[in-house]
C-alpha cells in the first residue's frame, strides 16, 4: 500500500509541483525502479480489487435500482428499460403518497419497538447484573433456561400466542407486539448482559457494597453507567431485528391502523395483486433512511461497546 | 477505631475437601496494624473479606468494636477495604469515586468536599481531583483507593495486597506512604501480603498463616527470633533459614560431622516423643566460615555477590557412614558471608554454627522444641 500512495504522490509532484520536486531528491531517484513494481503490484491487486468491485456492485446495485424506481411513475416503471433514469428527478409524488400511509406505519413500528426496547434492556441488565455479580443458589441453572430461549424457534410459538393474545383482549392494540417483541429478544440481551459483567471486576461492585450501595444502587450508579456502550450495542442490534420483524408483525396486526412498516409495505400490493411500483419504492426508501439514520447516530457508541474489553481500561 | 476479635472462625467453601480457614482465634488490638502474611491459598484473603462482610462465617464469631458484627452487611460494619486491583469506578472522577459513600451516607455536601480535599491533600492527589482512573498511573490509582478508605473515617481498615500491583521501586515508597499514614490516623489496620518484606517493615505484629490456619502471631522480631515452627521458620527471612534432619547422639544434633549441643529440654522433649532426630534450622547470616578441624565441610556450589553482602549456596558433605547407612542425604547450606574473599565455585570448605543460635524443631509435628 505505502509504495503505491508514494509514487502516486510522485507522478503528481512530477506534474504538477515542477518547483518542490528539488526538494525531494531521493525519491525521484527512485522513481524509475519504483514505477514498474508499482504496476507489478496493481497487477497482482487486480483480481482482488475486481472481486470487491462486483461485490460492491451486487450491493449498490438494487439500492440504485430502488432509489431510482422510487421517482418513477408506474408507467415508466413498466415500459422504459430497467436501467433507465426517471423522467423527472423533481418528481415526488411516490414520496407524498407513500408518507400518507408510511407515517402511520412508522408510528407505530415506533410505538412497538422502542418501548419493547426500553423493557428488554432494563430487564436483560438487571438480569444480567443478578445472574453474574450478585452470589445465589441455583443461578447457572437460571441462565441456562435463558439460553435455552434462544433455541425456540419462535415461528412455533406464534399460534398459542395469538391465542393467549384474542383471549386477554389484545389483539386490537399494539402489546401483542410490544410483549413478543421483549420476549423473544430478552434471552439473547440477558446472555450478552451477563457475558459483559463477567469481564467487570467482581471487587469494583464488592467495593460499592462497602461503600453502603444497595443492590439496586449499585446497578443503578455503578453498573448501568459502567455498561453503557455494551447497552447501546445491544440495543441496536435488537433494533435491527425488532424493526426489520414481518412474520410477528404480521400475525399479531389485525388492523391496517396497527400496521408496522414492514408488514405495512405489503398493504402497497393493489387489490388485484398488482404492485404499485413507485409508492412501494419511495416507502422502503423512508424505511431505509429512518434506519440508516438511527445507525449513524448509534455507530460510534457501538464500534466503542465492541472494543470494550480488548484492552485493559 | 475498634478492635477486631476472631472467634474460632471457620469458612468451608463449597466443593473444597478443607476449610479455607480452620478455626481461628485472633485479636487485633484498637489502633493496631496487624500483617496476615501466608503463601497463596493460605486463607489469608478469605479472612480478611470474612471481615468485610464479602464472605460468610460457616462457624464461629467475628466481633468489631466489642459487638458481633458475623452477619452483618459489610455496610453496617464501619470498615474500608483497599482491593488488590483497587476496584475504582471506571466512570466516575477521583473526587466522585471518594465522594460515592459519603453520598450515601448522606454526608452534607460542605462536609463531603471538606473529607475529600483532606485526604487528597493527605496522598498528594488534589491536582487529579476531576480526572478519571483510567488517566491515572498505577500509583496514583494506588492513592486514589487509599483515599477512599479514608474520607469514610472507619473504624478499621482492610487492606488486600494494595501494593503487589506496583512496580518495586513504587511499592517501597508507597509501603512506607501508608505506613505513616496508618501513623498519623491511627486506625485499626488489617493488612494482607504474601510478600514477608512488606509483613516484616509494616506490621505492628504479623500474623502467618499456611493450609487456612494460624500459625504464628507476633511482632516481627519474635517471629524472626523465635519461630514457632518449621513452616514460619522457613517462611520468614530472606533468603530463607537452613532447615535441616539432624540425629542426636547424646544430647548432641550431628550437622554433617560437627556435633552441636542442643538444649536439655529440647532433646528431652524429642526423646520422650519417641523421635531419634530433630530438624535444626540457623539463620544464614549465622553461618561462618570455619578452620580447619571445626563445624562441618562443604562444597560451594555457588556464590553471589550483592556488594554489601554475599550469599554462599554449598552442599553438606556427609561422613561415609552417614552416606553408606543411607540416615542422612546431601542437604543444602545457605550463608551470608562477607563478598571479600568468598570461596569460589566448587571450593570444599568448612562452615560452622554457634550452638546458641540453633533453633530445633520436631521432626513429627514441626513444632518448635523447648528451649
Amino acid at each position: 500500500m505505502t509504495t503505491t500512495h508514494g509514487l502516486a504522490g510522485d507522478a503528481t509532484s512530477g506534474v504538477a509541483l515542477e518547483p518542490a520536486a528539488p526538494a525531494t531528491p531521493p525519491r525521484m531517484s527512485r522513481r524509475p525502479a519504483g514505477h514498474g513494481k508499482a504496476w507489478a503490484a496493481r497487477l497482482r491487486r487486480l483480481p482482488l480489487h475486481a472481486a470487491i468491485a462486483l461485490l460492491l456492485l451486487s450491493v449498490v446495485y438494487p439500492l440504485v435500482w430502488l432509489l431510482l424506481g422510487a421517482f418513477k411513475t408506474q408507467d415508466e416503471f413498466l415500459n422504459e428499460p430497467t436501467w433507465a433514469l426517471p423522467k423527472d428527478f423533481t418528481n415526488v409524488d411516490n414520496f407524498s403518497a407513500a408518507w400518507s400511509s408510511v407515517s402511520q406505519y412508522l408510528l407505530n413500528s415506533a410505538l412497538a419497538v422502542f418501548p419493547s426496547l426500553l423493557i428488554m434492556l432494563v430487564i436483560g441488565t438487571a438480569a444480567g447484573f443478578a445472574l453474574e455479580v450478585m452470589v445465589w443458589k441455583g443461578r447457572n441453572t437460571v441462565l441456562l433456561t435463558f439460553l435455552i430461549g434462544i433455541m425456540v424457534p419462535w415461528q412455533m410459538i406464534l399460534l398459542p400466542l395469538f391465542t393467549v393474545y384474542f383471549q386477554a383482549g389484545l389483539t386490537q392494540t399494539l402489546w401483542p407486539l410490544i410483549f413478543t417483541y421483549t420476549a423473544t429478544g430478552l434471552p439473547l440481551t440477558v446472555f450478552l448482559m451477563a457475558t459483559y459483567f463477567r469481564a467487570i471486576p467482581k471487587e469494583i461492585f464488592e467495593a460499592a457494597a462497602l461503600d453502603g450501595a444497595s443492590m439496586i444502587r449499585a446497578l443503578w450508579s455503578v453498573a448501568f453507567p459502567m455498561m453503557k456502550n455494551a447497552i447501546f450495542t445491544i440495543a441496536l442490534v435488537q433494533f435491527f431485528f425488532l424493526w426489520n420483524d414481518l412474520l410477528i408483525a404480521l400475525t399479531f396486526t389485525t388492523r391496517d391502523e396497527l400496521r408496522t412498516v414492514q408488514a405495512g409495505l405489503l398493504n402497497f400490493t393493489g387489490e388485484f395483486g398488482v404492485v404499485d411500483y413507485g409508492p412501494t419504492f419511495a416507502a422502503i426508501c423512508i424505511n431505509v433512511l429512518v434506519i440508516l439514520a438511527i445507525y449513524l447516530f448509534l455507530n460510534q457508541r457501538v464500534m466503542r461497546g465492541m472494543a470494550a474489553g480488548a484492552v485493559k481500561g | 477505631m475498634a478492635a477486631v476479635e476472631f472467634i474460632s472462625v471457620a469458612r468451608h467453601y463449597p466443593g473444597s475437601d478443607r476449610p479455607a480457614v480452620d478455626a481461628l482465634d485472633l485479636q487485633v488490638a484498637d489502633g493496631e496494624f496487624l500483617v496476615l502474611v501466608g503463601p497463596s491459598g493460605c486463607g489469608k484473603s478469605t479472612t480478611l473479606r470474612m471481615v468485610a462482610g464479602l464472605e460468610p462465617v460457616d462457624s464461629g464469631q467475628i466481633l468489631i468494636g466489642g459487638k458481633d458484627a458475623t452477619n452483618l452487611a459489610p455496610k453496617d460494619r464501619d470498615i474500608a477495604m483497599v482491593f488488590q486491583n483497587y476496584a475504582l469506578y471506571p466512570h466516575m472522577s477521583v473526587a466522585d469515586n471518594m465522594a460515592f459513600s459519603l453520598k450515601i451516607s448522606g454526608v452534607p455536601k460542605g462536609e463531603r468536599h471538606r473529607r475529600i480535599h483532606e485526604a487528597a491533600r493527605l496522598l498528594d492527589l488534589e491536582p487529579y481531583l476531576e480526572r478519571k482512573p483510567k488517566a491515572l498511573s498505577g500509583g496514583q490509582r494506588q492513592r486514589v483507593a487509599m483515599g477512599r478508605a479514608v474520607v469514610r473515617e472507619p473504624q478499621v481498615f482492610l487492606m488486600d495486597e494494595p501494593l503487589s500491583n506496583l512496580d518495586a521501586k513504587l511499592r517501597v515508597s508507597t509501603r512506607t506512604q501508608i505506613a505513616s499514614l496508618r501513623r498519623r490516623l491511627g486506625v485499626t489496620t488489617i493488612y494482607v501480603t504474601h510478600d514477608q518484606v512488606e509483613a516484616m517493615t509494616m506490621g505492628d505484629r504479623v500474623a502467618v498463616f499456611a493450609g487456612g490456619r494460624l500459625c504464628q502471631v507476633g511482632s516481627p522480631q519474635e517471629l524472626y527470633e523465635k519461630p514457632a515452627n518449621v513452616f514460619v521458620a522457613g517462611f520468614i527471612g530472606s533468603p530463607a533459614m537452613n532447615l535441616i534432619p539432624a540425629p542426636l547422639h547424646q544430647g548432641n544434633a550431628q550437622i554433617g560431622e560437627a556435633l552441636i549441643p542442643l538444649p536439655r529440654a529440647s532433646v528431652q522433649a524429642a526423646l520422650e516423643a519417641g523421635s531419634t532426630s530433630v530438624t535444626v534450622g540457623f539463620r544464614p547470616e549465622t553461618v561462618k566460615i570455619a578452620g580447619d578441624g571445626e563445624g562441618f565441610s562443604a562444597t560451594v556450589d555457588l556464590v553471589e555477590i550483592l556488594g554489601s553482602d554475599a550469599y554462599l549456596y554449598a552442599t553438606m558433605i556427609l561422613p561415609e557412614s552417614d552416606r553408606s547407612s543411607g540416615t542422612l542425604q546431601d542437604t543444602a547450606v545457605i550463608a551470608r558471608i562477607s563478598p571479600r574473599n568468598a570461596p569460589r565455585k566448587t571450593e570444599k570448605i568448612r562452615l560452622r554454627v554457634n550452638a546458641e543460635e540453633i533453633h530445633a524443631f520436631s521432626r513429627e509435628t514441626g513444632q518448635r522444641l523447648p528451649t
